[in-house]
């Protein structure tokens, strides 16, 4: 009797143990860097088109979340949304989504410059990955920028000392990737709103907006052949695509 | 950073040298005090002009003093017991911890003082101290009475201190932060932005008088609170440290962290109280996040934020 207690007790402790783990990897809460995915790795496709796990990754820095459903939902609907619009007769122009862009992305060119300062800090992690002397590269390369040191230091730990890391990072248009980003989250925005409107209009006594919605994402993802590949995902309700909450908060609180 | 200040005190006695000030009864008065104030190699200099003048009871005058001009005349009776005088010329906040009153009166041995309607003594002077601006009511007006009393009669002087609570209009700026981070998905160093906008306004007691005012005022602003928010549209939390300066003769900071709080991640604001008059001739407070003073957070976060500042400045009117 008293061994079958003990051997209860150790099993708690067991499960506890267990749980913790599950929990820390669900929530990253560890702030470790998660274990590298297969990036090329295609989850779901939308016309005939594959969305990777990369795609579905990249949405993190939108929502910062390891909620990996919802970072998949950004992409499917981003993807939906215009067949949803065609459906329901609602047209947009690119124009309209450069406008409403926020300033500083609107010329390319001038957002790309902006980087400077983070690639400068990089570029200089590159060269002591390399073998120079930190203190020489900060006088040399960064303060005459208006960096400070700890700007370095932090940035040295993050780089680390692999060089292939620091020239992957170099090698990438980061203006242009977060601007095109940027673009199609806008898209998205315009998309969900004047569609709202649309459906809005339509609503009766005895049609609601939740009805119509939900019918008008089940058009939309069967016109745009929607295939869940990776049955870690599922395919996302009308609320995923209408609700005004998604997305970003712009207001002041 | 403290910035040393020089004052040059020039005191400049105006003597009014008429006949009259030979007599007994006659007093030299601080008449007023101005201020110049000018900035030179870094270092503020303040010039403070004492303006003093001779005060004379007419008591003092002798009847048939040709001084006065009043005819001579025989030698009365028992002659009535002159009345009392008395006036409150002015106020000086120069130095708000120790505001002054000074009062001309005339015919009687004193004065009382009340303050709020309380009694706070009795003087022989010209000059009262009436103690910290500080310990009078910050909101709402207070009365300021000196009675005279003699044989002949009683005399009596208002003024009114009126303070009350003022918000100045709130700044707000516009800025952009950027931060590196290894991407949790990818284990690849990235990076990220976005726009933020920040309000700041300043929460002050003003001082006014009905009377005239000798000096510089550096008693009427009081910096009490400092409101320091951040607005973002990300879901990342946002920490930053401030600092809120009055910025002359003597510089004084005020820092505060703040941390983002509040449900959503989208705003972070901070609270500082100097607690502290700013001067005549600059009553402008600010608000400055230094250069790497705000650090952008989020889960699995292991980047660097750069951030080149801000600064915001508040003005009382």
């Amino acid at each position: 009797m008293v061994t079958d207690v003990r051997w209860i007790r150790g099993s708690r402790v067991l499960w506890a143990l267990l749980l913790a783990l599950v929990f820390q990897v669900a929530t990253g809460a560890s702030g470790e860097v998660r274990p590298q995915r297969d990036l090329e790795a295609v989850v779901a496709s939308v016309s005939g088109q594959g969305i990777t796990m990369g795609e579905v990754g990249e949405m993190f820095s939108v929502l910062y979340t390891f909620d990996e459903q919802k970072l998949f939902e950004i992409v499917i609907v981003e993807r939906v949304l215009p067949h949803a619009a065609r459906i329901e007769g609602v047209t947009w122009q690119e124009a309209e989504i450069m406008a409403m862009l926020p300033e500083r992305m609107r010329d390319l060119e001038s957002y790309r410059q902006s980087f400077e300062p983070i690639m400068a800090l990089a570029r200089a992690s590159l060269k002591v990955a390399n073998g120079d002397e930190p203190d020489t590269v900060f006088e040399r390369d960064l303060k005459p920028l208006g960096l400070s040191r700890q700007q370095f230091e932090e940035h040295l730990r993050m780089f680390g000392d692999d060089p292939d890391k620091i020239q992957h990072f170099l090698d990438i248009d980061h203006g242009k990737r977060i601007r095109d980003r940027e673009i199609r989250m806008t898209r998205t925005k315009l998309l969900r709103s004047r569609l709202r409107e649309a459906l809005a209009s339509k609503v009766t006594t005895s049609v609601s907006f939740e009805s119509l919605a939900s019918a008008l994402w089940s058009q939309a993802l069967e016109g745009a052949a929607v295939r869940i590949l990776d049955p870690a995902y599922h395919m996302p309700e009308w609320q995923a695509a209408f609700d005004d909450a998604i997305g970003t908060r712009s207001e002041r609180p | 950073v403290r910035t040393a200040v020089r004052c040059l005190i020039i005191m400049t006695t105006i003597l009014l040298l008429s006949p009259a000030a030979l007599y007994a009864g006659c007093t030299l008065k601080l008449q007023n005090i101005t201020s110049v104030s000018y900035e030179y190699g870094g270092v503020w200099y303040e010039t403070i002009t004492y303006h003093y003048g001779w005060v004379c009871s007419p008591s003092a005058y002798p009847p048939g003093d040709p001084g006065t001009g009043e005819p001579s005349s025989p030698p009365p009776s028992p002659a009535p017991s002159p009345v009392p005088s008395i006036q409150i010329d002015a106020i000086s906040d120069w130095n708000p911890e120790d505001l002054r009153l000074f009062v001309t009166w005339s015919n009687a041995s004193n004065f009382d003082l009340y303050l709020g309607g309380q009694f706070r003594g009795s003087f022989a002077t010209y000059e009262v101290s009436l103690g910290s601006l500080q310990n009078i009511n910050r909101d709402g007006v207070t009365e300021l009475e000196v009675v005279a009393a003699g044989p002949g009669g009683q005399a009596r002087s208002k003024a009114w201190i009126d303070r009350w609570v003022q918000q100045s209009q709130e700044a707000s700026s516009d800025f952009n932060v950027r931060w590196s981070y290894t991407d949790p998905f990818t284990g690849h160093p990235t990076v990220s932005d976005m726009d933020v906008r920040r309000w700041l306004s300043t929460r002050f007691v003003r001082t006014l008088y009905s009377c005239e005012v000798y000096g510089p005022r550096n008693g009427q602003y009081f910096h009490e609170k400092v409101f320091d928010d951040l607005g973002w549209n990300k879901p990342v939390g946002v920490a930053f440290t401030s600092t809120y300066s009055l910025s002359a003769p003597v510089p004084t900071h005020h820092t505060y962290p703040c941390y983002a709080s509040r449900p959503g991640y989208v705003a972070a604001g901070g609270c500082a109280e100097p607690e502290q008059f700013s001067r005549a001739f600059d009553h402008r407070g600010i608000g400055r996040i230094p250069s790497g003073g705000l650090q952008v957070s989020f889960p699995g976060s292991t980047g660097s934020t750069v951030f080149f500042g801000n600064e915001l400045v508040v003005y009382p009117w």
